[in-house]
This record gives structure tokens, C-alpha cells and sequence, in this order.
């Protein structure tokens, strides 16, 4: 079975009123066969926009440029937007973020079920709804049959997302993107509708990316973790070992400001903010609020490769494991 | 749907009514009908002669109420001027204006959609650009001259149509050509702006990342959400094109509601006005109900 996604050296930038503003810079993501990665960070660190640039459904101010993309074997970066449109909801597919807006309002969820197995499947409309009706009931829509003939508003936002999800396995893609799917449900929902992805990206054997601000959605999920910061991949690792054992100042903090960490019922922030886009500093983009951030930082920082695990910084594991988080350090400050 | 009309139907009633009063009411109160009919020269008893022979002697609410029972049986009364049935004469003179209405608003809907499409597929192009000068122009550019002007064109100097009246279908080219560029302007602007949206949403997206192809994406999944409006137009300007237009309608010569009823209120005739009125009215509220019903068959929320 070939790889879901690899994507490699995939840069974005919008076209802004001051001119061009590079959001993702050289980025290298992959997701295997089975396999769920979760792509982390801020708002603003450009995670979205990557996976997006994925699938070509980038906002029009966007541009694009990259070595490579490979999505189930195939080589999409020079093929027409027409031949990626076959690939498209067939080969991989995604899952929005707000169910309430993402299904059309005058389509039954029946019609949008079978319209996209239909445009990517030869097969007759009896055998879509077959198709979409097994696959409600997988995700746990009762009276699946039912609920084909309703219209989007007459189903709650859990059910939507349900539905949204069925929508992605329809054409048993390879890879699924599930751009933060569970932010817009409350939180007995999120938990449930986490759980009902996972066991289908099992059961089906697709990659999974995942596309989370949410690290207890992460050590839940992840099989292998990617870690954006400020449009750059700062560190990427398994999942045990990024929460166990994270490498990268920004990474360190991120875990220590996640409430489990935060043990002694305070909330933890890394101080200071994401650099503006537009300032594209040389050198390390996270030396402003790395508490170990010295002269060498100005330069270009390396990346290290342990196996599977690579980080983006000067320091080596051994220092940068010694040095103090920048939660922690905001802590001392604080107290 | 039949939900949603059973629902209106008794403020559709409540309308009519309402509008029924008001066209009587302003049509007494414009003028001494009784000075209007009996003529100047007319002494005090001749006066009040003629005001019992029309019944305009009794109250204004008695004369309402002789009226629309009248009206609820299907009598206009008689046009003051002709003698004529003005039921009757409204049905010859409603044939011409009905064509009329009808194919200039199937005739713009045909153009200024699929327009409005393009221009919302293709926002601040050339070709988005031209299609507004083309809208610009249609409302800017008056009836009339318009009018006489491809009479002028097609008629007289090329002589491929008639060039006034209203009996064969060439004769309704021409007026039905004026008047569609003059409402069409309308249905672009609301066809592209609602396309417009609708493609911003985030139900687009999804269709987009289910790789269904952008033609399909237009037709089924943006225009059937920006339609609504459209159709809520449509009622509106057949409603607005059935009450005739004077101006199209004399240019061309058509014997049309418009003219009647121009040439009704110029000499007063106003059993032949006030149905005019009423009818037209009556029209309107039926067809704003016939397009609440039409949106709702479109939009399964509106159903509820």
C-alpha cells in the first residue's frame, strides 16, 4: 500500500494588500498507511493553511510552492486542477471544522452522501445509498435510512459532524484531514466523535491527519505528532516520546502548559507572542520567547535527526532537554 | 408547501381587503365623481340625479360594501364611456399585456441569470465588468428610447418586423425585447451577488473537497442557494409588468392593460380604474404567495 501523503518543501504565502506575506516555509509532512499524525500548534502557525495546500483548496489570495506532493502514489504537484478533482473526495478527503455550516442547507444528506460517492464511483444511486445508510450506522446515526431523507437543519451539530465524517469514507479514501473537527461540538461530544474516527481510521486502515490545537486530543489520538510553529515544523515525533520526552523549547512549553501538566491547578502560558508575519526574522522564529535563546539563535537554526525524531534548533536533545521551559520560566516570573 | 400557503392565505385575504378599501378610498377622494359625471353645465337637481343613479348618494361605507359584493360576483359595473362591461373589457385588453409580461420576464430571467452566474464565477474580470456595463446600460438607457429605437433599426428601415400592434407574435418582439432589458439589470445584480455569497460558504468547501466539478458546484450547489431571491424578484416585477407598461405599451401600439388604464384616469372612468386597481393588486398578493411557496419548496428551512 503506498503512502497516503508526503508532501516536501511546501512554502505558502498570501497575497496581502502590503504585498506577499510567507505563512508556511518550507515544510516536510507525511502520513502513512494506518497511521494518525497529529499537526499541532497555534492559531496562526500555519497548520491549517498546510493541510489545506494538501488538498488545493487554498483561499484564491493564497500561493503555492513545493518539491513535491504525493497523495496515495500519485505526484500531484504539476497535474491540472481538473485531474487533482478526481483525486479530490476520492483519494483523500476532510473533514471541516463547523458541521453547522459545512453541509448544504437545501440537500438532503442522502443526496450529499451519494452525490459524492456518484461523482468519483461508477455504480448505480441504489448502491451510494446502500453505501452512505451502512456508513451512517457505522458512525452511529440511528435510524440511518431515515435520516437520508432529512435536511441538514434537522439534525443536531454531533449528528452533523457524523454525517461530515461519513461524507469522508465514502469513496474509502486513503487519506482523511480532519481539520479540527471537534472544536465547534460541546465537549461530551468532542470525546465520542474523537472515538468514532479513530476506530474507523483503524478499522479502514487510512492515514489520518489531524489537525489540533488540543494536546489532550493529541495524546489521545496520535500516533506520531507534528509540531508547527510560526509556518515552519519545529519538531515531529512519535507520540510517547513527544509528550514524554519533548526536544524543542516550543514543544516543552507546549507540554507543560497542557492542564494535565499543570499540576499545581494554576494555568501555565508561554510568555510573549507569535513574530508578526510580516517580520520574518532570520534565524530561530521562536528566539523571542525561548528562555535558553542566545547569540547563535540569529543564525539559521539546524535540523536534527534521531530516527524518527527531528527538531528544528541549535541546541542538541541533551541541552535543550537541561535548559528551562518557557512555561516554567514564566512561572519563576510570575512567583 | 402547502403548509406555507394555507399559513398566508388569511393575511393574503387581509391584503386584498386592505387594498381593496384603499383603491376605492383614493379614487373618491380624487375628485367630485358626481361634478366628474353629470358634467359642468349640470344644475342641483340633475346632480343629485345622477349621484342616485350611481348609487353615490348613500355613504362612503354603504357604496364599498354595494361595490365589493358586486366585485365578489364578478361585476366591474360599466365603463362611464363605452357602456362596455369593464370585466369585459379588461379580458380583451389583459391578452396583450399578459404576453407581454410573461415573455419579457422569461426572456430577462433566460438572460440576466445565466449572466449573473458569470459574472459571480469570474468576480472583478473583464468579463464580470462587462457584463456590469451590459446591466448599467439596460437600466440606464430610457424605454422609450430604446423602444423607438429598434423600432426605427428592425422595423422601419430593415423591415424584419411590424411595426406597431398586436396581432401576430412578430409583433411582440420587438416591445418584448425593450422591456426585458429593462428589468433584466435587476436579476443579474441579485443572481451575482447571491452566487456570490453562496460560494464563500462553507458548504461550497465541502462540495469543492468531495471533488465535485465546478460546473456541477454552480449549478446544483450555489445557484439552487442564491435562487431565492431571484424568484422573490420574479413575483415581484410580474406583478409590476402585469399592471401593464403605458410607455412600452404606446410606443408599440398595444392594446394593454397600461393604456387602459392610463386613458381610464385621464377621463375618469373610474368603475374601469378602480377594477384595474383592485385586480392588479389581487395579482400581486397571489403571486407573492405563489413565490413564498415556490422558496419553500427550494429551501427546506422555509418550510417549517
Amino acid at each position: 500500500m503506498s503512502q497516503p501523503l508526503r508532501m516536501s518543501g511546501v512554502s505558502i504565502d498570501l497575497k496581502l494588500t502590503g504585498g506577499r506575506v510567507a505563512v508556511v516555509r518550507d515544510v516536510d509532512l507525511s502520513v502513512g498507511a494506518g497511521e494518525i499524525v497529529c499537526l499541532v500548534g497555534e492559531s496562526g502557525s500555519g497548520k491549517t493553511i498546510t493541510a489545506l495546500a494538501a488538498v488545493r483548496l487554498l483561499p484564491r489570495v493564497a500561493g503555492m510552492r513545493s518539491r513535491s506532493v504525493v497523495i496515495d502514489g500519485t505526484e500531484t504537484r504539476d497535474i491540472t486542477d481538473k485531474a487533482f478533482g478526481a483525486l479530490l473526495g476520492d483519494r483523500v478527503s476532510i473533514v471541516f471544522q463547523n458541521p453547522m455550516s459545512s453541509l448544504n442547507p437545501v440537500l438532503t444528506i442522502g443526496e450529499q452522501l451519494c452525490e459524492a460517492y456518484l461523482t468519483h464511483k461508477r455504480g448505480s444511486r441504489a448502491e451510494a445509498e446502500v453505501r452512505a445508510i451502512d456508513l451512517l450506522e457505522r458512525v452511529g446515526v440511528s435510524a440511518a435510512a431515515d435520516r437520508m431523507r432529512q435536511f441538514p437543519h434537522q439534525l443536531s451539530g454531533g449528528l452533523r459532524q457524523r454525517v461530515m465524517i461519513a461524507l469522508a469514507f465514502m469513496c474509502e479514501p486513503a487519506l482523511v484531514i480532519g481539520d479540527e473537527p471537534t472544536t465547534a461540538l460541546d465537549v461530551t461530544m468532542q470525546a465520542q466523535t474523537l472515538r468514532l474516527l479513530k476506530d474507523l481510521a483503524r478499522d479502514t486502515g487510512i492515514g489520518l491527519l489531524l489537525i489540533t490545537h488540543d494536546l489532550g486530543v493529541v495524546s489521545r489520538m496520535a500516533d506520531r505528532v507534528v509540531v508547527m510553529y510560526a509556518g515552519r515544523v519545529v519538531e515531529e515525533g512519535t507520540c510517547e516520546e513527544i509528550f514524554a520526552h519533548p526536544i524543542h523549547p516550543y514543544t516543552r512549553g507546549l507540554v507543560d502548559c497542557a492542564p494535565a501538566h499543570a499540576s499545581n491547578g494554576g494555568f501555565l502560558s508561554i510568555p510573549g507572542e507569535v513574530p508578526a508575519l510580516t517580520a520574518t526574522p532570520v534565524g530561530c522564529d521562536f528566539r523571542s520567547r525561548c528562555p535558553s535563546a542566545h547569540a547563535d539563535c540569529h543564525r539559521e537554526p539546524p535540523i536534527r535527526e534521531e530516527g524518527a525524531r527531528r527538531w528544528r534548533c541549535v541546541m542538541d536533545r541533551k541541552t535543550a532537554q537541561a535548559a528551562p521551559t518557557p512555561a516554567s520560566a514564566a512561572l519563576e516570573a510570575e512567583g | 408547501m402547502i403548509r406555507v400557503i394555507l399559513r398566508r392565505i388569511p393575511m393574503a385575504l387581509l391584503v386584498a381587503l386592505t387594498v381593496s378599501i384603499l383603491g376605492f378610498a383614493l379614487l373618491r377622494l380624487s375628485g367630485d365623481l358626481v361634478r366628474e359625471l353629470a358634467g359642468d353645465t349640470a344644475g342641483p337637481e340633475q346632480l343629485a340625479e345622477v349621484a342616485r343613479a350611481y348609487g353615490l348618494d348613500k355613504p362612503l361605507p354603504i357604496q364599498y360594501l354595494n361595490w365589493l359584493w358586486d366585485l365578489l360576483r364578478g361585476d366591474f359595473g360599466t365603463s362611464l364611456f363605452t357602456g362596455e362591461a369593464v370585466s369585459s373589457l379588461i379580458a380583451t385588453r389583459a391578452g396583450p399585456t399578459i404576453i407581454l409580461a410573461l415573455a419579457s420576464l422569461v426572456v430577462a430571467v433566460a438572460i440576466g441569470v445565466p449572466l449573473g452566474v458569470l459574472a459571480a464565477a469570474n468576480p472583478n474580470t473583464f468579463t464580470d465588468r462587462l457584463i456590469a456595463v451590459v446591466a448599467v446600460f439596460g437600466q440606464a438607457v430610457p424605454n422609450f428610447w430604446f423602444g423607438l429605437v429598434m423600432l426605427v433599426i428592425f422595423a422601419v428601415k430593415l423591415k424584419w418586423l411590424p411595426v406597431a400592434g398586436d396581432d401576430t407574435a412578430a409583433h411582440f418582439v420587438l416591445p418584448v425585447i425593450t422591456l426585458a432589458l429593462s428589468i433584466m439589470p435587476q436579476f443579474v445584480r441579485v443572481t451575482r451577488s447571491g452566487v456570490l455569497d453562496a460560494m464563500g460558504a462553507d458548504y461550497i468547501r465541502t462540495a469543492r473537497s468531495k471533488g465535485i466539478p465546478t460546473r456541477r458546484l454552480y449549478m446544483r450547489h450555489a445557484l439552487r442557494n442564491a435562487i431565492l431571491p431571484v424568484v422573490s424578484l420574479s413575483a415581484v416585477t410580474l406583478g409590476f409588468l402585469l399592471g401593464g407598461s403605458v410607455i412600452v405599451e404606446s410606443v408599440f401600439s398595444i392594446n394593454g392593460l397600461g393604456l387602459l388604464a392610463y386613458s381610464s384616469i385621464l377621463s375618469n372612468d373610474f368603475p374601469v380604474v378602480q377594477a384595474i386597481v383592485v385586480i392588479v393588486s389581487i395579482v400581486y398578493v397571489f403571486l407573492t404567495l405563489l413565490s413564498d411557496a415556490v422558496n419553500a419548496w427550494i429551501d427546506p428551512r422555509l418550510r417549517g
